[in-house]
Parts: structure tokens; sequence; C-alpha cells
């Protein structure tokens, strides 16, 4: 793998542009739209295969981030067709994709900020029932909290954030939750890799099994290529970037589609390398971009 | 295509009974007297839901309507659901009142996951996989879990079907996409879809521009001068075979969807409080309303305009809908076998007509119904609608007005209001400006005339406003004079 060329959004977005069937290898049975930090995003598609084995990571992922069976989700979703539409769905729906395990068993109420922007008193029932775990990005979380507000909602204070998007000042999200974990789509993933509680960042999977291979363009490799567009960046197995930090880059074994060396844009730190549980990394704020809510409201899982 | 089930979909009306005196056998009633919805009504109303066993047991229940929904989960939230076993909520849009929230348990998205399988199956027109593009409104509202209930159940089912879901504020994006990986079918609202029409065509001319700038071929070129000789339509670049619409009745849109999209339209009629997605077959003969998963009452017009005219007299009794004769018209009230908050004798507010209960031509045997309108205080502009309340905190009371009425018409396929204003004697000078004005309060309406979903609305100062009263004799004062 660590041979083949880099695969950029660009040369994504040509590829799909100019025959999304030619790209693919088995029938789609989903085609979503990924984000990609400080780009225009991406199409991708997903099999049948891929949705249920997503479901399936997706049930260990929500319960290593804390969700717990009883829990009352408030999900704050983008519109479709953005893959983090499918979150709320995806938390009711694990139990019926996955059979064999025991269930999730989390109520979700989902919102999006658009429907609320427009009718704020949709914030009502969902404050009244005191949801335990938000997820969302911190932007729109924000934006249903200011909705809510408007309507007379009761003081929103949860357990558990599960945050999508961007990086955060902590500040933006202490005034609704206790504790907070960190979910990151990848490109490919239909379902979001996510933290643990009581650690920053999120676990990749490693191993045979795991559903990718990720690598690091370390930040002054990154650096050559930007000044330079004739030199052309080496990577890093992320095992052995430990305390290093730059450009993530993915390979996801998807039967619509494999993604090979996709350069997700996203800056990360790799934290901890366990043979038993994954790799752990951090995302990092760009510095270049702007800081507050606004890349955030860019920035749609 | 055959029926996705036949052993339930084509069951004679006898097995469709058998099902539903079983779930009364099995306690249904007693089951839903635990939610605070039903117990204090039921006791006043002196009837033991145990002992409610049979049709005729059921009928001895009072109705609930969506007031009586909303106004409970206000008052004792903690004591309605049936089964705490919640997984999802979705809203309704609140426009006659607060939203209504309904709770889906594992039941519920079972029976979804069920019938939108069935509804698919039933419009497929081909063998080949379809290529579904669902303009899906966003959370909280079902349509888009419908999307996802279809998706994993075809997924669980292992049906070979590729979707791509996206909201009408998403729709450029998707569209973008979607001119390279064509859908067969499309799902939405049909005014939403026929806005969307109107902005194809209208941007097609640089888009195409845009598409041989990015990638001069043969293709491109031809595309971007094609634009030049003719105009172009969504039929032209996306050609879906198929639609499927809901939300709003789809008798004043079909033929334009049809001219637009180059589809055959079907029919999609369903409640966020009763996630059951009722679908017309191609035989084009009336929406199949599915009756194994509730009990389907009609209360007939007359009955109701009696309720209205002498509300002493008490409600309005409703017979089962297999007993109905083919034209019967009324309101559509159900008893779901749902867990979570079974919903018994719901007074829907829907006014359907029965177009018959034998078998269909295409061997179904679940009920066809049309649905004629609304019986609430609602003026429904299609996907814009808002209650009567509002016009009237606009209008009464504003000097010069004495009376007025609000016609729906169309032009084309867009609602076109025309509000009648009887003026006053002796006239108040500019009172047509003063109504306009005050319309202009009605955020909702503003909304979808800026959007291009609603014509303005035309105001008339009359000397005489032409009354149009119920058969009881109440005054109508919204007359939707679409063709149903």
């Amino acid at each position: 793998m660590s041979g083949a060329p880099f695969l950029t959004a660009w040369e994504w977005r040509r590829r799909v542009r100019r025959d999304p069937g030619r790209a693919l290898i088995e029938p789609p049975a989903l085609w979503a739209l990924q984000p990609v930090p400080g780009d225009d995003p991406i199409w991708i598609p997903f099999a049948r295969q891929d949705i249920l084995d997503a479901a399936r990571r997706a049930r260990t992922m929500f319960r290593e981030a804390g969700i717990r069976d009883g829990d009352v989700v408030l999900s704050v979703a983008p519109e479709g067709p953005w893959v983090g539409n499918a979150v709320p769905a995806l938390i009711a729906g694990v139990d019926a994709l996955t059979t064999g395990e025991p269930p999730l068993g989390a109520e979700v109420l989902p919102l999006s900020a658009l429907t609320v922007s427009f009718k704020q008193d949709l914030t009502l029932f969902p404050f009244a029932r005191s949801p335990t775990v938000l997820v969302g990005t911190a932007a729109d979380l924000l934006a249903v909290a200011a909705a809510a507000r408007t309507a007379g909602a009761p003081t929103l204070r949860s357990r558990l954030l599960l945050l999508t998007g961007p990086a955060v000042e902590e500040a933006i999200t202490r005034d609704l939750v206790d504790e907070r974990v960190d979910l990151l789509y990848l490109p490919g993933a239909f379902a979001p890799f996510g933290g643990r509680r009581g650690e920053e960042g999120v676990w990749l999977p490693t191993g045979a099994e795991a559903p990718l291979e990720a690598e690091l363009i370390p930040d002054e490799e990154w650096g050559r290529a930007t000044q330079d567009p004739a030199h052309r960046p080496w990577a890093l197995p992320l095992s052995a970037a430990l305390g290093r930090s730059g450009e993530l880059v993915v390979s996801v074994r998807n039967h619509a589609v494999p993604i090979v060396r996709f350069r997700t844009q996203e800056r990360v730190r790799v934290v901890e390398v366990s043979a038993t549980r994954g790799i752990r990394v951090e995302r990092l704020r760009d510095p270049q971009a702007p800081a507050g809510d606004g890349d955030a409201l860019a920035y749609r899982s | 295509m055959r029926p996705l089930r036949p052993e339930v979909e084509a069951a004679p009306l006898g097995d469709l009974r058998a099902i539903e005196e079983g779930a009364l056998r099995d306690g249904l009633a007693a089951r839903a007297a635990r939610s605070a919805l039903y117990r204090d009504r039921w006791a006043a109303a002196g009837v033991d839901p145990s002992a409610v066993r049979t049709y005729e047991d059921l009928q001895r229940l009072p109705y609930v309507r969506g007031a009586d929904l909303r106004e409970a989960w206000q008052r004792e939230p903690d004591a309605m659901l049936v089964d705490p076993e919640v997984r999802l909520w979705f809203a309704t849009s609140g426009t006659t009142g607060a939203p209504k929230w309904t709770p889906y348990g594992r039941w519920e998205l079972s029976m979804l996951e069920e019938v939108v399988l069935r509804d698919f199956q039933m419009v497929a027109a081909r063998e080949a996989p379809h290529r579904w593009a669902i303009f899906a409104t966003p959370a909280p509202f079902v349509s888009e879990a419908a999307a996802y209930a279809l998706l994993f159940s075809h997924v669980a089912a292992g049906h070979a079907v590729e979707y791509l879901f996206t909201s009408p504020t998403q729709a450029e994006a998707a569209l973008t996409f979607l001119a390279q990986r064509r859908p067969t079918a499309v799902l939405g609202f049909p005014s939403l879809l026929l806005r969307i029409a109107e902005g194809v065509e209208a941007e097609a001319p640089a888009a195409a521009r845009a598409s041989w700038r990015a990638e001069p071929s043969f293709r491109t070129a031809v595309g971007a001068l094609a634009t030049r000789v003719m105009r172009i339509r969504p039929r032209h670049v996306y050609r879906p075979e198929i639609g499927l619409f809901g939300g709003e009745p789809l008798a004043p849109y079909r033929e334009a969807l049809r001219s637009a999209w180059g589809l055959r339209a079907y029919e999609l009629y369903a409640l966020t409080e009763y996630p059951c997605f009722h679908v017309e077959c191609p035989e084009g003969a009336g929406i199949h309303l599915w009756a194994d998963w509730c009990i389907p009452e009609l209360i007939p017009l007359k009955a109701l305009e009696r309720e209205e005219s002498d509300p002493s007299a008490g409600e309005a009794p409703a017979h089962h809908l297999f007993d109905a004769a083919p034209g019967a018209v009324g309101e559509f009230v159900f008893t779901s076998f749902g867990r979570a908050l079974p919903l018994v004798r719901y007074r829907t507010g829907d006014v359907i007509e029965v177009i018959a209960v034998s078998r269909c031509g295409c061997g179904r045997t679940h009920p066809r119904i049309r649905v004629r309108g609304r019986r609430d205080d609602l003026v429904n502009l299609g996907v814009i609608r808002f209650s009567t309340a509002d016009l009237e905190r606009c209008l009464d009371g504003l000097p010069g007005v004495v009376a007025w009425q609000l016609r729906i018409r169309r032009q084309g396929y867009k609602p076109f209001p025309v509000l009648f204003v009887q003026g006053g004697d002796p006239p108040v000078p500019q009172l047509a400006e003063a109504v306009a004005r005050a319309l202009e309060g009605i955020d909702i309406l503003q909304t979808g005339i800026e959007h291009g979903l609603v014509l303005p609305p035309q105001i008339r100062i009359v000397d005489q406003i032409e009354e149009v009263r119920t058969w009881s004799g109440k005054r109508r004062r919204v007359i939707d004079e679409t063709p149903v």
C-alpha cells in the first residue's frame, strides 16, 4: 500500500464527476457527502456490507464513548446528503442491523439546526426530556441551545457530549455537558470513529480486521510539499508516529470502492499506540484556520 | 410488481378482520390504558379496557384527537408511554399548535421498515434495482427517518437498491451529482420537487456552460449547445421513471410533475403519529390503506356536519372502513397496534374518500382511498400551512374589515390564495394595502412566497362576501377550490 500514490480530495472529485459508476467495485446502497476540512466535500459510495460493518463498529464505538442503556440522546444532525445525517438513525438502528449483540438501548431525539431556526418550539419537548447525551457539532448544538432559550425551554445540562466536527475550545461546550468525547468522520466510513471517556482524541482500530489503515504525513513533510509542489511527501504508518503531528492519510477497505491513501486534510497528533486498543489521535486546530465557530459552521459532519 | 408479502397484502378482508380481532383479544385496550392519554378519559366514559375484546367493544371507547395528544404530553409527559423502550422520537410541524412528538419503539420501526419495503415493491417499475433520490425534510420530521428505514430494511434484507438522501436546502449539491448518477426514482413533497424543477430549468444554461469549461468534451459541448435551442427540464437531465410524493395531495401537481420530470407519480399518505406509509399501486385506483397494522374507521361526512352543528348531540359515530360503500366520504379514524403508544380511535382530521374495499387489479385487498383534505382550521397551501386562527389574528379587528373569506385557487400547480374582504360603510381608504400589510405578519406564508412555493395572495375588496356554508349551515371562511 505504501507504494501507492496519495489520493487527494480534488482527484477523487474529478473521478466521481466524470462517471461515478466507473469508480465502483460493488453496487452502492447509499451515496453520502463527506466533508473535507478546508476543501470542497466529496461523494462517497457505501455498499450494503459497508453499512453493516459500520453498524457493527458503531455499536461498540458508541458504547465505549459512554452511551449507556436507557440514555436519552439529543442528536443534532446536518441535513442529508451529509454523512453525519445518518447518526440519529444509526444510534436507533444499530440494534436492528446487528443481531446477536446486547442492544445499545438508547432513545434518540433527532433535531437539525435548520428546522429549529424556523421553528424554535421544536426544542421544547427534547429539552424537557432532559437528554443525558448530546451529539453534534459545537456550532449546531449552540444554535439549538440558543433557539431553545428563545422558546423558553428548560436549561440543558447533559452528562456526555459526543462532539462531531472540528476540534473546538473547551469553553464552547463547557456550559452544556460534564464530559466530552470526540467523534471523527473519515472518508469512506459510514459511522464515525470515537474516543473513550476520560481521554482526549479518537481511537482508530488497527490489525487485519480493522476497516482502515492510517498513516501520517509529518508536519515538516507537509510543509515542504506545500512550499515546493514538485516535492512528493512521504508518510509514516501511524503506529510509528507516536508523538508526531501531521496530516492524516487513510486507506479504507470499503466494498463499494476501496479508498487508498486518501489525504484527509485533517491535522492530528498521535498520542497513544496500543497493541490491543488501536491508535489514539487528537485533532489539532489548523493554526491558519479562523478561530471560533466559523469553521465549525462550514463543517457539516 | 407482485406483492412483497402476498399472504398479507392479498389476504381476504376476513383474514384482515381476524388480525384486528386478534389484537383486541390480546388486550390492546388494556395495554393502552396504561397511558395517561386514555386512563381518565376511558374511566369517565365508564369503559373497562380489559373488557374491550371485539370491534363492537372498541366502538364504545371515546375518540382521541391531536389536541388531546398534545395536551396530555404537556400535562403528564412521564405517564404517557405504554412501553418505555423508545428508540426514536419524531415531531409534527405544529401547524395548528405546538408540535406533537411521537415515540417509535422497535415495533413501530419494524412496521415502518416493512411497509416501506412493500410500498417500494408496489411501485417499482422494473426488476433491475432502482436508484432513489429522496428529498426529505430534516429532523425531527419523519420523512427523513423513513429514508433511513428504507435504507436499513433494504440493507438487512440484502436487496440491491441505491439511495441518495438530501434535503431541499442541499438540493443543489445533490442535483449536480445526480446529473451524473441518474436516479430512476424520486421521493419528496410534490410542490418542492416542482420548485426544484423550476430551479433546474433556470440554472441549466449556466450549469451546462460551467460543465463545458471544467471539462471540455463533445458531450459537455453538446450539453451547452442544447441549452441554447431548447428549454432544459429535469426530465432531460435526470430521467427518473417513477416518483413517490407525500405530505400534500398529489392531484394538483400530478400532470406538472409528469411534464417536468417525465415520471409516473404515485401518491403517498402517512402521518407522523402513525408511521405506516400508504401508497397508490400502478392500477391508479386509489391509495392502498394497509389494514393489517391498524383498525381503520370512517366517520361519514354527514355525521361530522351534524356533530359540528350540534355539539350537544355527542360525538359522531364511526363505522369500520371495510363496511363503507365506494364513494363514502368522511374523517379517517384508526386504532394502531403500536407498542410505545398505541393510538386508539385517533381522529386524524383527514377527510378521505373510500374508492373501493374490493380486491384491486394489482391483487391486493387492502382498501383503497383518496385523501380529500383536512377538517380542521387549516389553511393548506401544500407544504406551506397555517392555522385559520393566524388569519383571524391578522384580519379580525382590522379597521374597515367587516368579513373575509379565503379561496385557495391554483395558477398552474401553484397555490394562489385569493382573499375576499368585505369593506364597511363608509369604506376605509387603501383597505387592500392594509390587509396586505397585515398578511405579512404570517411568517410561514411569507416564507412560502419568498421561496416560490405559493403565489402572493390577491386581495379583492367586495361589497358582499358570497357565503359558502356546510351541509349543517356552518359558515366556511376558507374554501379550497383545488380540484380533487
